[in-house]
């Protein structure tokens, strides 16, 4: 059969032999024919995930470039609010981490376990310092209002116009402005009445009229206002679909860096049983393509959201 | 048995046969794709202008395509894997691409903008 | 065979064989926690019939509706949840899953000579995957709906709706990774777990048509997920992606939704496809025609079913050139389904032709599917769409490829391999009256449709003018009788479980290794490893390869 002649096939066709001298690998399942079928079947079946995958992020992609094209200006401006430093030290984290993962896997190969053990660790501590490099990114987003919603306010030159807002809101912590945020739809900015919020906001969008504070005027012309505050609609247009992709874009990657470190817990746990050996190390080898395949992710998420227009052309 | 008494066995045997990259190349990897993350973000800072086109974006993106590549190719190996995985592989970017171009067939030829 | 029509008649006595994989373990908890493929293929036909009838109870309050002129049965906003929950219910929890994770599950494995699909436990992990998906379907239904139709379009989605437009989004995301495994397992399990001598071209073409009918799985369905989490989070956070009072563009939204609901509609079809491929050539005794060509116009149609999603935009301000572009491709990917129909009809050509009933409902696929495809050209022309787009004759249209195509070939389907699931005969006279039953309150039910659209009755209104009324009841007169035609089955399958006559291995003599095992099958489908030596449907006749 034409793809069962893969270049892995003569080599782990060996072990298969290897194996069946003495009966079944513990790990062997029992519709496989040989351990080799076994270890293609998986990996392919990986790979198939990641394509997956890619077009799990290509929907979000798609969104990307298509507003980037219609917001240069805002994509740039909200691009530059972005930390340079923090994007290019947790590039180099994740590259590193990629790195730690290749030696971990390559230690599988040579049954190396305590030294398997030891690269994913260190794989995870770089994923773990990815995570509160992002942490610190998100909380200066949520401070200076920089997070799409109700209380969006974005301002390129810094007027102090989403900094200050009133005493009531400078008091509030993160997790009080997150409790805000995720209230949806009562959310006003506190010491700002919501009536004169909305009239505001609507008087800034011309030919609009305002029916209820909820926006559910069913029968009205023209769409509901925007619930939020004036800065919100005095925003630059464009600059929330930014920072609404950049959450989208990087929260995905982040929530699938969590779920590979709890994989690498698990993967960590099955080591330390002894589970793996030089026969048998099929699920590090297809976590290390995951984990790659986070690392590309970012390695494109970092010039397209860090890097838009620093140079200031047009 | 314990998985160290296997390996120390078949250790021998795997060297010569099996796909195992060695640390070098993997090392040189690394140092390319550290690079290539100075590279981008130098060239973010330049003005790259050609008959009043900026090229800044198509630059940032060969830079993050050569990088993704060579994980691809080295960390995880497809360079010595099977012509299935490689045609997975050109699968997935291909069908991204069919998402990516044929939408922007509407949203960049449209009159009214 | 010497008359005209004709019946296979099993006259050979059989008994059931001893162990096979229903009497292996009778626990509920063997059932729940099974890893053979062809026990979760059970456990998903029953839940998919579940939610058939579901949709169907949606679909016959709209036809009840539907028949009077005035809104009087349901409220407009009661009409809307109506049509939505039919469309999400019969799409997302019933044709998607249908003949894929039921039939697919269950043979895949055996026609290719496995013992199982690569992984078991996902394909369980899958089921589980799309109960809970399916519930949180069902428990958005029961909370109060949602009216925005199946297409869940942006505005009115993301902002202007108060229905449980999030609820359902989710339980839709949730299931559609169950069709991203099932789809993975199948691929690997073709690629990977096929038996010795088994090569690609020897291989059914029910398995091409599910190999590509699961490349679309796996590639389409993770671009509608991300839409649809986009959608959840605009509504639920007002975040904006789509909202065009933020500068968003709700015609992205249709764009990515498309993108997979276009080729979704080959996920449902081409597994049918397949099905009919394999029920044609049993009938027929007769090598299919050209074996290749249907094998490859499977995958083309994979391929070029990516390609032209716009078509459902035309009127909803696309770019003219892009539409051009889309409409043209809309006309290319016509013609592999067209090479289906006609080799399809060149394999009955001088055959010795059956009539059993899944051979009349085949006919019935060839037939309606047909006028389903053609109907397609017309709105595939960008002039034509714009008057008929959004009338009742999409409707019909949609209906002909989805119910005349794709329920039929299920049914036709779980007849022809209901003796190797059960290891019984269904009632033959039954079953012709209920394939005549479905047949003719169909073309009832959707070709006055046609009309309705033609004459410009707009969908998705529970009022009309009182001048459409004669059409609008011979609709829902042939919705009665199609729904006379869905519940007969149900009967005498379930009566056929106990009293059926017994099967044998191969009651249909037909080709295939499905057929050469025990039915039902021993748990690991085949006692030894079966060695493949010729090509499918080698009915023993002299005809040259085409
Ligand atoms: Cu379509």
């Amino acid at each position: 059969m034409a793809t069962r002649t893969d270049p892995e096939v003569h080599d782990v066709g060996a072990h298969g032999h290897h194996a069946g001298d003495e009966g079944h690998h513990p790990r062997h399942l029992h519709h496989f024919d040989t351990m080799d079928q076994q270890k293609d079947a998986s990996g392919l079946g990986m790979w198939v995930f990641l394509i997956q995958e890619v077009m799990f992020f290509g929907g979000l992609f798609c969104a990307y470039l298509v507003y980037r094209n219609r917001f240069f200006p805002a994509f740039g401006a909200a691009s530059a609010t972005l930390s340079i430093e923090l994007g290019t030290f947790n590039t180099v984290v994740l590259i590193g981490s990629s790195l730690t993962m290749a030696l971990a896997v390559n230690a599988a190969q040579r049954g190396l376990v305590k030294r398997l053990m030891g690269f994913i660790i260190a794989t995870m501590i770089l994923g773990t310092v990815f995570l509160g490099v992002k942490v610190v990114e998100y909380s200066q987003k949520f401070e200076k209002r920089e997070i799409p919603g109700q209380n969006f306010c974005f301002e390129p030159q810094g007027g102090g116009r989403c900094a200050g807002v009133s005493e009531a809101q400078e008091k509030e912590t993160i997790p009080d402005l997150l409790k805000r945020y995720m209230t949806g739809g009562l959310g006003h900015p506190p010491g700002e009445p919501s009536d004169s919020a909305l009239a505001h906001g609507a008087a800034s969008i011309p030919g609009e009229t305002v029916t209820t504070p909820e926006g559910h005027s069913s029968g009205e012309e023209g769409p509901p206002p925007l619930p939020g505050g004036s800065e919100r609609q005095r925003s630059m247009p464009g600059s929330e679909i930014y920072f609404s992709l950049y959450f989208a874009m990087t929260g995905m990657h982040a929530l699938h860096m969590i779920i590979g470190m709890g994989l690498m817990l698990w993967l960590l746990y099955n080591a330390h049983k002894g589970m793996y050996s030089a026969a048998y190390y099929t699920p590090i080898e297809n976590f290390g393509l995951y984990w790659h395949f986070v690392d590309i992710v970012w390695i494109y998420l970092f010039p397209l959201l860090y890097l838009i227009n620093r140079h200031g052309g047009h | 048995m314990t998985a160290h008494q296997q390996t120390e066995h078949q250790q021998p045997h795997h060297e010569s046969v099996h796909h195992i990259g060695s640390l070098f190349t993997y090392a040189l990897i690394f140092g390319a794709l550290l690079i290539g993350t100075g590279l981008t973000v130098w060239a973010a800072f330049q003005n790259i202008e050609v008959g009043g086109i900026s090229l800044n974006a198509p630059i940032a993106l060969i830079i993050a395509t050569v990088k993704a590549t060579l994980v691809v190719l080295y960390f995880m190996h497809v360079k010595d894997s099977s012509r299935l995985t490689k045609i997975t592989v050109i699968s997935g970017v291909f069908w991204l691409g069919i998402l990516l171009t044929l939408t922007m067939t509407d949203f960049l030829t449209r009159a009214w903008h | 065979m010497s008359t005209a029509v004709t019946d296979v008649v099993v006259t050979e006595t059989h008994v059931m064989p001893e162990e096979h994989y229903l009497n292996a373990d009778h626990s509920l908890k063997s059932w729940l926690l099974t890893q053979d493929h062809k026990r979760i293929a059970i456990l998903y036909m029953l839940t998919i019939t579940f939610f058939f009838f579901v949709g169907g109870i949606m679909a016959s309050l709209v036809r009840l509706e539907l028949l009077t002129p005035a809104g009087d049965l349901l409220e407009s906003d009661t009409y809307n949840k109506a049509f939505t929950m039919h469309g999400v219910m019969m799409i997302f929890f019933f044709l998607i899953p249908s003949v894929p994770a039921t039939l697919g599950n269950f043979l895949i494995p055996m026609m290719i000579g496995a013992k199982d699909l690569a992984f078991p436990k996902i394909n369980l992990l899958s089921w589980y995957i799309f109960v809970v998906g399916a519930c949180f379907g069902l428990a958005a239904m029961i909370t109060g709906g949602v009216d925005t139709g199946w297409t869940f379009y942006a505005p009115l989605s993301t902002t202007y709706s108060n229905t449980n437009v999030i609820l359902t989004a989710v339980g839709i995301l949730i299931a559609g990774f169950a069709s991203i495994f099932t789809g993975l397992n199948f691929i690997v399990t073709i690629h990977k777990m096929r038996a010795p001598g088994q090569t690609w071209f020897r291989l059914p073409l029910f398995v091409w048509a599910h190999y590509a009918a699961s490349i679309i799985m796996v590639l389409g369905t993770p671009v509608i997920a991300i839409t649809l989490i986009l959608v959840a989070l605009e509504r639920g956070f007002h975040i904006g992606i789509f909202d065009p009072r933020l500068g968003g563009d709700p015609i992205l939204f249709q764009h990515m939704f498309w993108f997979y609901s276009h080729p979704a509609v080959y996920i449902m079809i081409l597994p049918g496809m397949g099905v009919i491929s394999e029920v044609v050539t049993t009938f027929s005794h007769k090598r299919i025609f050209g074996y290749k060509a249907i094998a490859f116009s499977s995958v083309a149609i994979a391929v070029f079913g990516f390609l032209v999603w716009a078509h459902h935009m035309f009127i909803a301000g696309i770019s003219m050139y892009a539409a051009l572009i889309f409409s043209l491709i809309s006309f290319l990917v016509a013609i592999p389904s067209a090479i289906k129909v006609f080799n399809w009809s060149a394999t009955l050509y001088k055959g010795s032709v059956r009539w059993n009933t899944p051979m009349l409902y085949a006919f019935g696929f060839i037939g309606l599917f047909t006028i389903g495809g053609l109907t397609g050209l017309f709105l595939a022309a960008l002039g034509l769409d714009v008057h008929l787009t959004e009338t009742y004759f999409i409707v019909a249209h949609f209906h002909y490829v989805m119910v005349g195509g794709m329920v039929l070939a299920y049914l036709c389907g779980i007849h022809h391999w209901w003796p190797k699931m059960t290891g019984r005969l269904y009632p033959e006279l039954p079953a012709k009256l209920s394939a005549l039953l479905v047949f003719v309150g169909f073309n009832l039910t959707f070709m006055p449709q046609f009309i309705l659209g033609y004459l410009g009755m707009p969908r998705r209104y529970h009022s009309y003018p009182p001048e459409w009324q004669v059409l609008n009841v011979l609709s829902t007169a042939g919705a009665s009788i199609l729904a006379i035609g869905f519940l007969l089955p149900m009967l005498y399958l379930v009566w056929s479980l106990k009293y059926g006559q017994v099967a044998g291995p191969n009651p249909w003599e037909s080709t295939g290794l499905e057929w050469e095992t025990s039915s039902p099958p021993p748990s690991h489908n085949f006692h030894e490893t079966p060695v493949v030596t010729s090509e499918p449907y080698n009915y023993g006749e002299k005809e040259g390869e085409v």
